[in-house]
């Protein structure tokens, strides 16, 4: 009896995981995406040292919070220099709308060559959007 | 008080101040006698009154009309020259004031014509009225009117006229394409039954060196869908070489060409998605959207 209601276990066990890869292999739906567009970008500074990132963030409606949740700052060697948090004080981040661009220049060393990381983000009811764009490197004037 | 004869040459004797005391004190006299009394002691006092009055004009008169100075003089000797002058100055100054208001105007003679005036008016308007009971469309003939709008009808046809949402909406957002230099054309002149444009939402944005963007978002409140456009002109080729839309995981992108341009339509949920560009400009359609509506609105884009 033991090994009867054992081995009833043991298959109805194999078949709950089964049935969960069936489901994560199939469906190809996924959650709503927020961001339909998004880009940033790494250029040469106006004044010695500065890089200036620029990035747009669009949605397909209209969004509580979006724009740029952090810039990383990276040397083009990829060793790791900063991260700057997007916030609303800074420019990065806005609230009610559907639209998000600009810039934010960076202060390095004149002549360094630097790139980013810049976490695109758009928040709606209770769904977030986080979207990373890799930038192309660019020398601090 | 001794009693005497109360007279008013006895009274014209006192001074004035011992009168004044007799009437604080009451007299001390019997009634009837202080009546007769007061009725001197008063008759008295007026006439000193009176008489310090006529002294007083006496005196200014000797000091303005018989001084030293005018020894040897008329009395009544005026500087007629200077009484001419002076006249001739106020009558200029009048005339003056005369030219500066215009006509002088009586109030009396205003009313007289405002009465007309008002009364005019009072039976026309009577008239009107009753005309309009009977049958006569008076007020129809001034004014004329829709479902929604009233204007005055002056007797030629307007060169103006009240534009629909839809059409509002389109020459907005030409108007924000042609600011920034992208062609207006461009704007899409359709978007789907039961979805109306944002205006608050009708954006522009300018990044010095990057890009400009001009855009939209669209609301179906009642079936709680929503999807934007958007147009951007890059300057910076590495932003649009680094740009992303948005497609579903594995899904398949339609392409679809109007107008010599080619869009890529993709699935991204909730919806699809419509983008296209030529190196330079970026149009990308994007929401709760059929694949079927996406096609149309880029039908409605100009050639």
């Amino acid at each position: 009896m033991k090994r009867i209601f054992s081995a009833i276990l043991v298959c109805a066990v194999l078949l709950s995981c089964c049935t969960s890869a069936f489901a994560a292999t199939e469906s190809g739906e996924r959650v709503a995406n927020i961001l339909n567009v998004y880009t940033a970008s790494a250029s040469t500074g106006t004044k010695s040292g500065e890089v200036k990132i620029t990035y747009r963030a669009g949605a397909n409606r209209l969004s509580m919070a979006i724009g740029v949740a952090s810039i990383a700052i990276y040397k083009s060697d990829g060793s790791y220099v900063t991260t700057i948090k997007g916030t609303t004080a800074n420019g990065l981040i806005s609230f009610n709308t559907d639209q998000k661009s600009g810039s934010y220049t960076y202060k390095g060393t004149s002549g360094v060559f630097y790139y980013a990381i810049v976490t695109i983000t758009a928040t709606s009811g209770s769904e977030t959007d986080n979207k990373a764009v890799r930038t192309n490197i660019a020398q601090a004037k | 008080m001794k009693k005497e004869t109360y007279d008013a040459a006895y009274f014209s004797s006192l001074t004035t101040q011992q009168l004044e005391e007799m009437i604080d004190l009451g007299l001390g006299l019997p009634s009837q006698e202080n009546r007769e009394a007061l009725l001197r002691i008063l008759e008295v006092l007026e006439q000193r009154e009176n008489d310090a009055i006529v002294q007083k004009a006496w005196e200014e008169f000797q000091l303005y009309y018989n001084s030293p100075e005018r020894q040897g003089k008329e009395k009544y000797d005026f500087d007629e020259a200077a009484l001419e002058e002076e006249e001739a100055r106020e009558r200029e100054k009048r005339e003056k004031q005369e030219k500066k208001t215009g006509r002088r105007v009586s109030f009396s003679r205003v009313w007289a014509v405002g009465r007309v005036a008002i009364l005019t008016v009072i039976l026309t308007f009577a008239t009107m009225v009753a005309a309009q009971a009977a049958g006569v469309n008076v007020f129809g003939a001034l004014g004329e009117w829709t479902d929604n709008a009233f204007r005055f009808n002056l007797g030629t046809p307007p060169t103006s006229r009240l534009l629909s949402e839809e059409e509002a909406y389109v020459e907005a957002f030409r108007g924000r394409l042609y600011e920034i230099g992208i062609p207006a054309d461009l704007a899409p002149t359709w978007y789907p039954e039961g979805f109306v444009p944002d205006m608050n939402r009708l954006y522009t944005e300018t990044v010095e060196d990057g890009f400009d963007s001009v855009g939209c978002g669209f609301d179906n409140e009642a079936e709680d869908k929503h999807y934007t456009i958007s147009i951007d002109r890059y300057y910076d080729k590495e932003l649009l070489n680094n740009l992303i839309v948005e497609k579903n995981d594995k899904d398949e992108v339609e392409t679809y060409t109007v107008n010599k341009r080619t869009f890529y339509i993709m699935r991204n949920n909730p919806g699809y998605t419509g983008t296209w560009s030529d190196g330079e400009l970026l149009i990308v359609i994007g929401g709760n959207l059929s694949k079927t509506e996406v096609k149309e609105i880029i039908n409605s884009i100009g050639g």
